[in-house]
């Protein structure tokens, strides 16, 4: 199975603090973009602190895009791979579309790529309204030693072999994507390595497999020289001739 | 890790400790005039004042320059305790209650001015609720204000608000050019 490593601009946009979870969730941008990290313990993170005179609420989101040009053929498996570290790894994550990195990749990650979900809706949750790209992985299950596998979607599959870039929200699943403030005072986050890591090996990337057989429209072969097709749903044939 | 478990850094113009990769401002010092009118306020009635959350020590210096009768000052986190002990011995009208104040608000009496300015509060309801219990008749009390207008998030009512401009530098708790100081007189 190929495997399809994230770009090296991948990183994380975090929120001023807020006084309010709406301030903080639904902000339009960030307060600061981090491309640099190796890891961060705030792959994604809600926090409420009980600071000075009052609650605060931070939230941090990372960014992704990979460079899905070079893929041909139906996509009929996609995992997204993430090298966790960083406990306690109480938080949650789902994959999301985005249109950050200026929706193609060619621009760099940015604070105001905070908000740019597909579908993003303020003072909601984002279940029906965002593109989800994979399942979600909540508290414990995040593994701090080696790689978490999200499982994609078949909107994921869909985008990686119709586009030439697909780009990804990680965000925080239980508070942030359900839009559920925080309750209590609290960090909720998982830590995660980006593709700045010295060796790939502990990279972010895609496992996808592609279907075996043509998945290409052929033109201009004779029939003739056309042993056997595969992987044709009898829905896709519109006429059998001479049977 | 709760606040009273952070490691502070106290530095000339501000107490702060890092998160990893933030920094939580606790106190600075762009609030001095905040701290004067606080504390000049609380000590209208001079008589005994409750100070809860002793800081960088700025409100505390301008209370006791109001002839008061006593100060107790509420404080919590270790490193700042040892500070206030230091800072206490040249004030013998000084009692110092160690631990988290709500924790200890059955050992407290009723006062005539009380000022309330702490970090990393639970439950910020707690304060409107156990004030009725800390009062005279006449008691004045003011507490920080983190609302960047006329209005607090504690629950008490008749709250009266003295506008300060102040200028700070970016920071985690308070980034607007007019404080509004909440007065309350019972």
């Amino acid at each position: 199975m190929p495997n399809l490593y994230s770009n090296t601009g991948d990183g994380r946009v975090q929120t001023p603090m807020a006084p309010a979870w709406a301030a903080a969730r639904d902000a339009t941008s960030g307060a600061s973009v981090t491309t640099s990290n190796t890891s961060s313990a705030y792959f994604t993170e809600v926090s409420r602190f009980g600071g000075r005179g009052g609650n605060q609420y931070r939230i941090n989101r990372s960014f992704m895009y990979f460079d899905t040009s070079g893929i041909t053929g139906t996509v009929t498996a996609a995992t997204i791979k993430i090298f966790g570290c960083c406990g306690p790894a109480d938080g949650s994550v789902i994959a999301v579309k985005s249109t950050a990195f200026g929706g193609d990749g060619g621009t760099a990650l940015a604070a105001s790529d905070y908000s740019r979900i597909d579908g993003f809706t303020t003072g909601t949750s984002l279940a029906g309204n965002a593109t989800d790209y994979s399942n979600t992985i909540t508290s414990s299950s995040w593994s701090t030693t080696g790689y978490n596998d999200l499982t994609g979607t078949s909107d994921l599959r869909t985008d990686m072999q119709n586009d030439n870039v697909v780009i990804i929200c990680f965000m925080d699943y239980t508070n942030d994507y359900l839009n559920s403030a925080l309750g209590s005072a609290t960090t909720l986050n998982y830590g995660a390595y980006y593709t700045d890591y010295t060796s790939t090996s502990r990279d972010p990337y895609i496992e996808y497999t592609i279907a075996t057989g043509y998945g290409d429209i052929v033109n201009g072969v004779a029939s003739a020289n056309i042993g056997k097709v595969n992987g044709v749903a009898t829905t896709d044939i519109s006429k059998v001739n001479g049977v | 890790m709760s606040y009273i478990n952070k490691t502070l850094v106290f530095e000339d113009d501000k107490i702060y400790y890092t998160d990893e990769e933030a920094i939580f401002e606790v106190m600075m010092d762009w609030e001095d005039d905040i701290m004067k009118a606080s504390a000049d306020y609380v000590c209208e009635n001079r008589g005994d004042i409750l100070e809860i959350g002793f800081g960088m020590g700025m409100s505390a210096n301008y209370i006791q320059a109001n002839n008061i009768n006593s100060h107790t000052i509420v404080e919590n986190h270790p490193q700042i305790i040892e500070k206030l002990k230091t800072w206490a011995q040249d004030e013998p009208n000084v009692t110092i209650i160690e631990g988290d104040w709500h924790d200890i608000k059955d050992s407290l009496s009723t006062y005539d001015g009380i000022f309330y300015d702490t970090w990393g509060e639970e439950d910020w309801s707690r304060f409107a609720t156990v004030l009725p219990s800390l009062i005279k008749s006449g008691t004045k009390v003011t507490w920080w204000n983190n609302n960047i207008d006329e209005s607090t998030i504690h629950d008490i009512d008749g709250v009266v608000y003295e506008a300060i401009n102040v200028n700070p530098p970016s920071n985690c708790y308070f980034n607007s050019n007019i404080y509004y100081l909440p007065k309350k007189q019972f």
